[in-house]
């Protein structure tokens, strides 16, 4: 799943009903040298049949499908292959789909909004992440959520929100501390006083959990 | 009168005038004839039963000796009895048949009736979803199409004016104006594709309704102002009572479900001035149960006033489900609808 070193391109998965959309997106992904899609489908049963374990990194994968559910889809394709990236686009703000994901599945789920002005550089940070295993939320609809009263989400600072939300953004740490113009040790502890703060055991899926709250436990009133 | 013949010998010989008269009736189709058929069957009948009894009398010693004067008394009143009694049934069956006619009739009627609900139903449903689908897509799409397009323009209309500005050294007059016109209009369009067109699609058609009653009910419940508690409690029995890949609970009991959600985290905020909402939703002896409690005013003493849940009940009861109202553990109203399932 993790690209090696040399940095071989990402393997990529198209699945998106829209011709016009889908072309769209295979040819910005083709053009780039960092990825490279094997695989375009226009429905649920196309992509089952095509997505053969090992051979994708990273699926996007429209939920609105013709023929079926894009997040069905997606546990489906996980459960065949656990070091598979999931990256669900929508053109409705349907985030919180990601809550419900199955607890085995959970990891590396990725949500972009095809409504917001998602850039190709979020795309190719969203599409890298999410290969890594990690979780990124679409940045547009994360700036706009507000931690909710009473949730543990609004006992953190300012500062650890802001950490928090470059984390869903799906920069890595080093990334965050570049952003921010700190150290990647800062960061980290940073982290870990979230990972308190939200009562999230310390661990691999503490980062996911983390950025999961930053969907159950905000408003996007507006 | 024979002296020997008791009761039980003359009403087997009545008895069996009866029964004569019965076989006889449903042998000859009497309750199929008409007119002047009936009359000659229902005397035929009517006299056979006459004949029979007589006999019978005659036969068990009813009588002491023949007697053609009260044989044939007796014969008269015989056929005359059963000529009231066959009148009588046929009245009675007559009456039973129109019973029975009204009774399938009304059943044919609201069958038809739940029928023609059902399809008014679904094509409203229908129609919802293409205009809620329309609103998200085309409507929502144009509008940032257009914002696109005037950003363009605004855009343009600056680096002209600086390529004034740097040539001449003037600005033209009214570019500034024009450029903070466009840029009020790009805040309405904006202001309309995030509000108009989003609460108009969710008038008619609950957010999330297809993904399913877990998912609709937390993007609900997400669209509350920041300084409202939430608390949900989703159980996972609900995700696969409600597969929406699956057949699920169904699009419109879904809708009703999520309206008594709508409806009762309305009344929490609006009436009891609630600042928490718990919502739970369970799989209990097979009735999917959504309950929302709140920290508000409660309800008030006496009836509780349903609100706008009224019509909501109606429609639930319809379907079999049950709502109640209640006292809250979080201090406020509890609001309680019971699916089965």
């Amino acid at each position: 799943m993790i690209p090696g070193p040399a940095r071989a391109p990402l393997r990529v998965a198209v699945v998106e009903d829209q011709p016009l959309y889908r072309a769209m997106l295979v040819q910005l992904l083709d053009a780039d040298p960092r990825t490279e899609v094997v695989v375009e489908a226009s429905g649920a049963a196309e992509a089952r049949r095509r997505i053969m374990p090992g051979r994708v990194d990273v699926a996007i994968l429209d939920i609105e499908l013709g023929d079926g559910n894009g997040v069905g889809l997606g546990v489906s394709l996980r459960r065949a292959d656990p070091d598979l990236g999931v990256l669900l686009l929508s053109s409705r703000d349907v985030m919180e789909l990601l809550l419900d994901l199955p607890s085995d599945v959970r990891r590396g789920w990725s949500y972009l909004s095809k409504t917001t002005s998602t850039s190709p550089d979020s795309l190719f940070t969203a599409l890298t992440a999410t290969a890594e295993g990690r979780t990124v939320l679409d940045p547009e609809l994360i700036g706009r959520s507000v931690p909710r009263a009473g949730s543990a989400l609004a006992r953190l600072s300012d500062r650890q929100l802001q950490v928090l939300t470059l984390v869903a953004e799906g920069l890595s740490n080093a990334g965050i501390a570049e952003r921010l113009g700190l150290s990647s040790r800062s960061i980290e502890n940073h982290l870990n006083a979230i990972y308190a703060a939200l009562e999230l055991p310390e661990g691999h899926n503490s980062r996911v959990s983390a950025v999961l709250r930053l969907i159950e436990e905000t408003s996007r009133f507006a | 009168m024979g002296e020997g013949a008791d009761f039980g010998t003359r009403m087997l010989a009545n008895g069996s005038a009866v029964a004569a008269a019965a076989l006889g009736a449903a042998a000859l189709g009497l309750h199929r004839r008409r007119g002047w058929r009936l009359v000659l069957v229902a005397a035929a009948t009517a006299i056979t039963a006459a004949l029979v009894r007589m006999c019978l009398q005659l036969l068990l010693v009813v009588y002491d000796g023949f007697d053609w004067d009260t044989s044939g008394a007796d014969a008269c009143v015989g056929v005359a009895v059963t000529l009231v009694g066959i009148v009588i049934g046929l009245v009675v069956m007559k009456a039973q048949r129109r019973a029975r006619v009204e009774e399938r009739t009304a059943l044919l009627q609201r069958l038809h009736a739940s029928d023609a609900l059902d399809a008014l139903q679904s094509e409203e449903l229908r129609v919802r979803r293409a205009v809620a689908e329309g609103l998200h897509g085309t409507v929502q799409q144009q509008l940032v199409l257009m914002r696109i397009r005037l950003d363009s323009i605004i855009a343009r209309m600056r680096r002209a004016d600086a390529d004034a500005q740097a040539e001449h050294g003037v600005q033209h007059p009214g570019t500034q104006q024009l450029i903070g016109e466009l840029d009020a209009l790009v805040g309405v369009v904006e202001v309309l594709r995030e509000r108009g067109v989003r609460e108009l699609s969710q008038l008619l058609y609950p957010a999330g309704t297809d993904l399913g009653l877990a998912q609709a009910s937390r993007m609900m419940l997400r669209g509350l102002p920041p300084s409202i508690a939430t608390r949900l409690d989703i159980a996972d029995a609900v995700l696969e009572a409600d597969d929406p890949s699956g057949p699920g609970l169904g699009i419109e009991r879904r809708i009703l479900l999520l309206r008594v959600l709508e409806e009762a985290v309305s009344n929490a905020l609006r009436h009891g001035r609630a600042s928490t909402l718990a919502l739970r939703i369970a799989v209990e002896r097979g009735e999917l149960l959504l309950t929302l409690d709140d920290d508000g005013a409660g309800l008030p003493e006496g009836e509780p006033s349903l609100h706008g849940l009224a019509l909501l009940r109606t429609r639930l009861i319809a379907i079999g489900a049950r709502l109640e109202l209640g006292r809250s553990p979080l201090g406020g109203a509890r609001v309680l609808a019971a699916l089965p399932l």
